[in-house]
């Protein structure tokens, strides 16, 4: 096994922490959320999420497939060899799920803020980033259709409302590093235009749909959710931090491979 | 889904359309909680590859249907010289 990663410039390069930041996210997300194949509520369930699964998957392919044409590294050290502590994918995408409720509130918090940054990208000059992301962008609505259904019929409930909110209170402040990027890479990414965008702007819109969807489904969460967006992450994958959990993940990957 | 004995969902008959201008053909069963949601899971438990054109889906509740033993079917009395291939096969016949 090469040393996995090192041939990339990865902490000076505002594009590869971009690269493997969306890459990270949609591998992370995906094999998690593999979790829930014949785990669903039903049949049908099990084939909608492990669809979803086949295209975040796919979308990482594309992501660190652009790494493997800059830089002399290959797709299974980057999705599969490459330890934690070089992932650079948002924390919420770490954790086991705590149950269906769950794996919807994460999902809907995730595609929010995904498509946020993924069309500032198609609206960038990084032209090969650009046509990549136009590509996510078409398979991302069927994403957000299927959290939109769930998080509305998961109100039906009193069970329901009471996951619902639990899953709120715990994966918003796991979400608030999605946009957090170190401020080098933020601004040399801005300047660029590789995204057409800033990022606290693209914070600024994710925070205001998270919070009005929060409103519409009626749910009380234990602090205000206008604080829960605006915390600063206490673990940002962005800087290469994480949890536990994504350490063993990626060491059990090495085993299976 | 069911929460103790309650069930949530009921089936819902999908057909596709796999072809511009060709018809919708009956291609599964979802179950759903309701339409939309059926849909949407539709949409995944279908050939996505094979790029249907449409699909629709309609609680199986909303069709009316026949029954096996339907005997208004089957038409009572033999009819077949009301078909072309009657007249057809009746001229072979005679110039064997």
């Amino acid at each position: 096994m090469s040393m996995t990663g090192e041939n990339l410039q990865r902490e000076t390069d505002a594009v590869t922490t971009l690269l493997l930041s969306m890459g990270d996210d949609e591998f992370v997300t995906g094999h998690r959320m593999s979790y829930w194949v014949s785990r669903g509520p039903s049949i049908e369930e099990d084939n909608a999420v492990s669809s979803i699964v086949q295209d975040e998957l796919g979308h990482a392919r594309l992501w660190f497939e652009v790494l493997t044409e800059r830089a002399d590294v290959s797709l299974v050290e980057l999705a599969v060899e490459r330890p934690a502590e070089r992932r650079r994918n948002t924390v919420l995408a770490e954790p086991a799920y705590a149950g269906f409720g769950d794996l919807v509130v994460r999902n809907f918090l995730y595609d929010e803020a995904e498509r946020l940054l993924v069309e500032a990208v198609h609206g960038g000059d990084d032209d090969v980033l650009a046509d990549r992301a136009g590509v996510v962008l078409n398979e991302e609505p069927y994403h957000r259709e299927h959290a939109a259904l769930w998080l509305d019929r998961l109100t039906a409930s009193d069970e329901g409302v009471s996951r619902l909110t639990r899953a709120f209170d715990t994966n918003v402040p796991h979400a608030t590093d999605y946009f957090a990027f170190e401020e080098s890479v933020a601004s040399t990414l801005e300047s660029e235009g590789v995204v057409d965008r800033a990022f606290d702007d693209l914070q600024q819109e994710w925070a205001d749909r998270v919070v009005e969807r929060v409103r519409t489904l009626g749910l009380e969460l234990e602090r205000s959710p206008r604080e829960l967006v605006a915390a600063a992450p206490t673990t940002n994958g962005r800087l290469g931090e994480h949890t536990d959990e994504l350490t063993a993940m990626t060491r059990q990957n090495l085993t299976v491979y | 889904m069911t929460d103790g004995d309650e069930t949530y969902e009921e089936p819902f008959e999908v057909f596709v359309q796999w072809q511009r201008g060709k018809p919708h053909e009956y291609a599964e069963t979802v179950n759903a909680t309701d339409r939309e949601m059926a849909l949407v899971l539709a949409k995944r438990n279908v050939d996505v590859r094979a790029e249907p054109i449409s699909i629709w889906v309609a609680p199986r509740s909303a069709f009316a249907a026949t029954t096996p033993e339907d005997t208004t079917l089957a038409p009572s009395t033999d009819r077949e010289y009301r078909n072309v291939a009657y007249y057809a096969m009746a001229a072979k016949e005679e110039t064997e």
